[in-house]
């Protein structure tokens, strides 16, 4: 049975188990004659705790399963594999084991596969098959033993209610917990590959180097080849992209946000707002198609005009910081308007009037009441927003380059970090060449940069909030 | 009684503080500038923001428009069984492996017969798309009757010449050469001038899947691979989303697992949807042995990346019903969970759906975390089920995007145009159901 | 006494008021205005005044003169259109979008209402302070400062810091917070927030000073050192003060204007007003038989 049709099977039983439940409650109650009165829960409570005993184990059993049986198989297929091919080192012992897969899915018609690997392929399908047909009987006993179990303990004094509310709290704290599980598995993912790397990169040769050229590590053998893996270029030209945005969207989000809340009329405000957050679902990919294809030739054609103008000799790289930075910026102005928005709008009302109550005029109350009580607001804003232009990645792929120049000319190119974490990961990649794990590496600088940043901007926004509640 | 109010008002003489109102006289003229100034910058913001907008739109129309149609060329091809090298036209073998490509060279060399040279003939053939054999061939399985005959059938032409057609002015001039040759101009110019080339409506780019080839690239196989990926998303998001929702706010206790929880959830919200895709990668790819390119690890990794939306949504659609109502259930003896099961949450749906549909527009439009889980391979076949290899539409305009052909930029901002229309009309159910089902308390 | 019930107080409708017990009134719509609503000297003056919420009608006919040099109360139950009347009077109301101001207000006889009146002067002509007390997120210097700085009242730091200092002297905080001016305002107690407003109001030098339940949000004591402060402002500044409480009106003000229901009532000398009022509806009233 594949596994769709065994979950599919698996609803079945619970449903069945949840009807026999109710029916045995129902039947109990019956007996005594005085209705569902002497029943502690009502019949539903009764169905539904068969349900739950029928289901949650042996959707956890195929769950942990169908998780865990890929690792399982490939060990016991190594051990069936020749001596000479299990001390293979680990990289090339993985191709084998791609190539037996192949065989096995039946993908490689043509060359005759070596006799070893036929066998292996042919074991691997019986070792899957048998893994199937296991995962089957085994979910499907536990399902079935477990109902039956629960079944014969139904009795009219049981407490089913108590019992079946506490089993959905717990799914719903379980559920809730995932947000921990996730900020878990990120850091254990980002982290322990990072280690791996700096096992072959020193620390501070990663966090201060200014040199980084990661092709070079391909050839491990080649001598003096360790690569460069210096980040600071990378760190410079975020910054760099990430500045320019903020230039950009900072005071355009802000002022934006300061017309729509405090002089739009209603009208105004409706049909403004939802086009400026039309900008916000714009996917980044299209923003980068726009930067490569549009801004960028743009930015290069007329910079090129100028500078013959004036007579210099300059040349814009058609890969500018410049126009990556600016349609970034345009992508975060929606984001800073509207937090810059909440913010601006929390500020008491009163505010307002004690100082039109002394004759300011309306922007001399913006500027010199409504922006400073809000200011902790909105640098809790703008932090998010620069969180956001780090850790942004498409526009960049598409529009910044590869090249990793340590430069504060926006006309030049330059590369970053989500850059490089792209192009070190897309492709085929081998999970113990500095190259890849370099990529973890910049993953874990960037997981920390940003948590720091949202950390410290949600606390800021958070107090903000709590001083006007 | 108010007629001789008039004369008892009296306008007091500058007595007593002349000097402030006068001060403030004399320095409104430039406050008002000030505040001009100040407003003018506002009405600036919002007039480059919304530019940028139609700028980009139109950008992207003017530049895709044109790939919702295609250049096809008529060509007077000879379907006889010696031309197509078959011996017997009821066998389903022979008909599909017949030399179809070669009816077309054939009709190619007929209609310029002053061509010679291998390298010059091989310039011909290219006229029309690699794929017009296959085009032949499905013409030729659906009736076979038409074997025997000489016909005028219309192929698609390849993306160079498509390009050329499209950009070319009526008269002919201001078209985009780009690596023609004059000779080609010629073939193509004399095709025109018959009649024998003209555009039709792009059925390839709606029912193809990718190609190297544009003119025979389509977004089918993106599509389908989004909404498989979309399916695991939302059937894993939706309801983990509103059941975390439902425990913050109606069970959690104010303590400090509960508050280590909301950091978690606030903090994931703003987490680099990269940093999702390594997760994925480490985790699901490299951890678990799953498989790569699939729509079902490109559900749980985009799943993982929404929920925070999803939950946060659905817990201010939860704090929206007012608690009166739970006090009035709790009070005629319902238990937690049926205030919560019959009335906290259908009155709280409308919501939490609209959470969910902004979720899944942003999970519509990612790109970066599902590249590091390598959907990002070139696959041509449209995927029949979750665990198909797929791609998805933003990487497949991620893909073609880095495409040197011309013709692959337009249908590159056709892709976006598409992948924008499905966005907008998410968008806008969101909107209509916050605007139809929402209850004002 | 009697215990009397209203049956209808919603300020739109109110054709009919039913008190049970003795009958004080059919129709308010008929009240006209008993006492003195009018000086000789009037600072402002306003007549037929009608204010509009949308649909609603806040204020009905209201005329009322506020003469130099004079503290003027206004009581009346809660919606009886007395705050909404004072904000008029420095057009406060023009924050509120739905809200629409009929009849002739004068301000010196300058029509405050004037489509051509700039309100920014009119402002700082006449100043107010607020029900809650509303220090800026700012020192206490600054708060006191804003208000001269915005309106380019000084050129020089020293003369600031001299406006500064007399104001605090007049709102009477200057004792308590000489030391520490540069400390945020918001910092302080409720009572010294309110005399910090109180300073920055009088700070920008108004003609007239509009109070909006200065005292509301405040303990007893500090009410108390808000009313000797009104006392000894009535010196210098023309006050009018919207106020719950009928003892601070007794205690403040020279003249007490009554509202019911939007309709002014009765107008008199504050100790008429409360020893042996004009009207049965003042009358009932202050003797607490609504409020």
């Amino acid at each position: 049975m594949d596994t769709s049709t065994l979950l599919a099977t698996l609803m079945i039983l619970i449903a069945v188990a949840y009807v026999l439940g109710r029916g045995r409650s129902i039947a109990l109650a019956d007996t005594s004659g005085r209705g569902y009165a002497n029943l502690n829960s009502l019949p539903f409570y009764y169905g539904m705790l068969t349900a739950l005993w029928c289901g949650i184990p042996s959707l956890v059993l195929v769950g942990a399963w169908l998780m865990f049986d890929a690792t399982i198989i490939d060990q016991l297929l190594i051990q069936q594999l020749p001596d000479d091919i299990r001390s293979l080192p680990a990289a090339e012992l993985g191709l084998v084991l791609n190539t037996i897969n192949n065989i096995a899915e039946g993908n490689m018609v043509g060359s005759e596969p070596a006799p070893y690997m036929a066998a292996a392929a042919d074991t691997l399908n019986r070792l899957r098959t048998t893994s199937q047909m296991a995962m089957t009987v085994a979910a499907v006993t536990c399902g079935m033993l477990l109902a039956i179990f629960a079944w014969i303990r139904i009795n009219p004094a049981q407490k089913a209610r108590l019992q079946v509310e506490t089993a959905f709290k717990l799914i719903l704290l379980a559920c809730s917990m995932i947000a921990i599980f996730t900020t878990v598995g990120i850091v254990f993912s980002v982290i322990f590959e990072s280690l791996r790397f700096f096992q072959s990169v020193p620390v501070f040769d990663f966090l201060f180097g200014l040199h980084w050229s990661p092709q070079m590590a391909i050839r491990a053998d080649q001598v003096g080849s360790s690569g460069a893996f210096g980040a600071i270029p990378l760190f410079a030209g975020t910054m760099l992209i990430s500045v320019i945005a903020l230039i950009v969207a900072v005071p355009t989000g802000l002022m934006a946000a300061i017309y729509l809340s405090e002089y739009a009329s209603a009208r105004v405000r409706s049909m403004v707002k939802p086009l400026l957050e039309v900008l916000a679902g714009i996917p980044t990919v299209v923003y980068g198609f726009f930067a490569a294809l549009t801004v960028a030739p743009f930015i290069r054609d007329s910079g090129a005009w100028t500078f013959e103008f004036l007579g210099l000799q300059m040349a814009i790289s058609s890969e500018s910081a410049l126009a990556a930075g600016l349609v970034m910026g345009v992508m975060i102005i929606p984001f800073v308007s509207s937090l810059s928005d909440d913010v601006i709008n929390a500020v008491p009302q009163s505010l307002r009037d004690g100082s039109f109550g002394l004759g300011a005029t309306q922007s001399e109350t913006i500027k010199q009441v409504v922006i400073p009580a809000a200011l902790p607001g909105i640098v809790g804003g703008v932090l998010l927003a620069a969180s956001r232009a780090i850790g942004e990645t498409m526009i960049v792929v598409m529009a910044a380059g590869l090249a990793a120049n340590l430069t504060a000319n926006p006309l030049e190119s330059v590369t970053t970090v989500t850059v490089q974490i792209v192009t070190l990961l897309v492709g085929d990649q081998e999970f113990d060449s500095p190259k890849t794990l370099a990529a973890f590496a910049l993953g874990l600088m960037l997981f920390v940069v940003t948590l720091a940043l949202n950390y410290f901007a949600l606390h800021v926004v958070k107090k903000y909030r709590e001083q006007y509640e | 009684m108010n007629k001789d109010q008039e004369q008892i008002m009296t306008t007091e003489t500058s007595g007593q503080k002349p000097n402030t109102i006068d001060l403030v006289n004399k320095n409104l003229a430039k406050r008002y500038r000030a505040e001009k100034r100040f407003r003018f910058y506002g009405l600036a913001s919002i007039a480059f923001g919304v530019l940028c907008l139609v700028f980009l739109f139109t950008d992207i129309i003017g530049k895709g428009h044109s790939a919702f149609l295609q250049t096809y060329v008529k060509l007077n091809v000879d379907l006889s069984a010696e031309a197509l090298d078959i011996s017997d036209i009821n066998d389903p073998n022979q008909l599909a492996g017949a030399n179809y490509q070669g009816v077309l060279k054939a009709a190619l060399r007929e209609r310029f017969p002053e061509v010679s040279g291998r390298r010059t003939k091989r310039k011909l053939y290219g006229t029309v798309s690699n794929g017009a054999g296959f085009e032949v061939r499905q013409m030729v399985e659906a009736d076979p009757s038409l074997i025997g005959q000489k016909i005028d059938v219309w192929v698609h032409a390849d993306d160079d010449i498509d390009t050329y057609y499209k950009s070319r002015a009526a008269d002919g001039s201001g078209a985009y050469t780009g690596r023609m040759s004059e000779q080609q101009i010629g073939w193509i110019e004399a095709l025109i001038a018959d009649g024998a080339i003209e555009k039709r409506f792009n059925t390839t780019f709606f029912n193809a899947g990718d190609s190297r080839e544009p003119e025979q690239a389509g977004i089918r196989g993106a599509i389908v691979g989004s909404l498989l990926t979309l399916l695991v998303t939302l059937a894993l998001s939706f309801p983990i989303g509103v059941a975390a929702a439902v425990y913050l706010e109606e069970y959690a206790k104010k303590n400090k697992f509960t508050e280590f929880i909301e950091v978690n959830i606030n903090n994931l919200a703003a987490v680099p949807s990269i940093i999702f895709g390594l997760l994925g990668l480490a985790i699901f790819i490299n951890f678990f042995e799953m498989p790569r390119s699939i729509p079902l690890v490109g559900g749980f990794v985009l799943t993982l990346m929404t929920l925070p939306t999803i939950i946060i949504s659905s817990r201010a659609a939860i704090k929206a019903v007012p608690p009166s109502i739970r006090e009035a259930a709790l009070g005629i003896g319902a238990s937690k969970m049926q205030v919560i099961l019959h009335h906290v949450l259908p009155l709280a749906m409308p919501g939490m759906l609209t959470g969910a549909i902004i979720g899944m527009a942003q999970a519509l439009g990612e790109t970066a975390p599902l590249l590091m889980i390598g959907m990002v391979a070139f696959i041509v076949d449209v995927p029949g089920g979750i665990a198909d290899p797929a791609t998805v539409l933003p990487v497949q305009i991620f893909l073609w995007s880095d495409s040197p052909e011309r013709a692959f930029v337009e249908r590159t901002s056709a892709a976006i145009m598409v992948l924008l229309a499905f966005l907008i009309t998410m968008n806008a159910l969101a909107v209509w159901l916050r605007k139809r089902l929402e209850r004002r308390w | 006494m009697e215990a009397i019930a209203e049956k209808k107080t919603d300020i739109t409708e109110n054709r009919e008021i039913e008190v049970t017990g003795e009958s004080v009134i059919k129709d308010v719509e008929s009240i006209e205005t008993v006492g003195l609503p009018f000086v000789d000297n009037a600072k402002m003056s306003m007549r037929d005044v009608n204010v509009f919420y949308g649909d609603k009608q806040a204020i009905f006919n209201v005329g009322l003169d506020i003469g130099k040099h004079e503290v003027v109360a206004m009581i009346g139950p809660s919606g009886c259109g007395k705050s909404t009347f004072l904000r008029c009077l420095n057009r406060m109301n023009d924050t509120i979008d739905i809200c629409r101001v009929d009849g002739s207000l004068q301000l010196e006889g300058q029509d405050i209402y004037d489509p051509k009146l700039d309100v920014v002067p009119l402002r700082a002509r006449v100043g107010m302070v607020f029900q809650k007390p509303n220090p800026f997120p700012k020192s206490i210097y600054d708060n006191v400062a804003y208000g001269p700085r915005v309106h380019g009242l000084v050129s020089r730091r020293s003369e600031l810091d001299e406006i500064v200092e007399t104001s605090l002297q007049k709102a009477g905080l200057w004792e308590e917070v000489k030391d520490r001016l540069q400390a945020p305002g918001t910092g302080l107690s409720g009572g010294q927030q309110q005399r910090l407003c109180i300073a920055r109001t009088i700070a920008v030098s108004p003609e007239v000073i509009l109070m909006d339940e200065p005292c509301s949000a405040l303990d007893p004591i500090a009410t108390a050192k808000i009313e000797e402060l009104i006392a000894e402002l009535s010196e210098n500044f023309t006050i009018a003060i919207v106020t719950h409480s009928m003892q601070q009106a007794a205690r403040v003000s020279n003249r007490t204007a009554y509202f019911h229901l939007g309709k002014l009532i009765e107008v008199n000398d504050t100790e008429k007003v409360f020893t042996n009022p004009d009207h049965d509806l003042t009358e009932a009233y202050i003797t607490g038989r609504f409020g």
